[in-house]
């Protein structure tokens, strides 16, 4: 039982949204917004916020067609991510999974990649409920 | 809160304590519009913004210290499981363990969100710290 997903756009993510998002979730993380502090530490540049492109899967996800048009309101009870390789400012990234399983209470569980230019930079895995009507959540 | 009443097991780690937080109306559409989240709810990855809070950085810094760690820290994975729906313009308490750092320099911070004897979410942060290079 799988269901393609994708490819979905991610970002590009430019300077000003990794300030807006630094301000809504009180990341002041350097390595988001410090060049010397990102290159003290490693990097080439400043770093996306590994967890603004998460909330920008769950979105995806989400509204994606095949999920967002199923029965009932989409709500994302459990996501968990692994991020394989740092994300760059300007940047775009894809989208890509499959639904890997149903659950015997009708839960789907999507399995997803996210690509940028240099591969593989997200690994992770969704479980979502259709609700016969409204909620909350990444709904 | 009552972990022992729901039979689960304390977070592994050092305890850091439980916080009060809250899902304040204005901080959430600042955080919706910072992820151009146009939906009704309240997004998942919303608990973030109390791991970013002054309380749970001093205790995190704090057991960091104890630990002898220093450097900044870098996501390498993040999960959240919601149990129930986290609604806006509530109160929360949210239960922290820090585990870690490992010999790779890698900790794990866990949490359970509860209202009342409710459990809301849990949510799991898995961190590596970098030592940074000294300053030219």
């Amino acid at each position: 039982m799988t269901a393609a997903l994708g490819p979905l756009p991610i970002g590009p993510f430019d300077a000003a949204a990794l300030r807006a998002y630094a301000q809504a979730a009180r990341d002041d993380n350097p390595l988001h917004h410090d060049a010397q502090m990102a290159a003290r530490a490693g990097f080439g540049d400043i770093l996306v916020p590994g967890m603004l492109i998460m909330a920008h899967i769950a979105r995806a996800l989400a509204q994606a067609p095949g999920v967002a048009q199923a029965p009932g309101v989409a709500r994302i009870t459990a996501l968990s991510t692994r991020f394989a390789r740092p994300v760059l400012p300007g940047q775009a990234l894809v989208l890509r999974g499959q639904r890997v399983a149903r659950t015997a209470s009708g839960d789907s569980i999507y399995r997803l990649k996210v690509t940028g230019p240099e591969g593989l930079v997200i690994m992770a895995e969704a479980e979502v409920t259709h609700h016969p009507e409204g909620g909350t959540g990444h709904a | 809160m009552s972990a022992a009443a729901l039979d689960l097991d304390p977070l592994p780690g050092r305890a850091l304590g439980v916080f009060a937080v809250r899902v304040d109306p204005g901080e959430l559409a600042a955080f919706r519009a910072a992820i151009g989240d146009e939906g009704e709810g309240v997004p998942l990855t919303y608990p973030m913004l109390w791991l970013a809070s002054e309380g749970v950085r001093a205790a995190v810094r704090g057991a960091l210290a104890e630990g002898g760690g220093d450097g900044a820290l870098v996501h390498l994975g993040q999960g959240f499981r919601c149990h129930q729906p986290l609604q806006g313009d509530q109160d929360y308490a949210l239960e922290l363990a820090l585990e870690g750092p490992d010999a790779r320099g890698q900790l794990w911070l866990r949490g359970r969100l509860w209202q009342g004897a409710g459990l809301i979410l849990t949510l799991e942060s898995h961190l590596a710290l970098y030592r940074m290079e000294a300053a030219p």
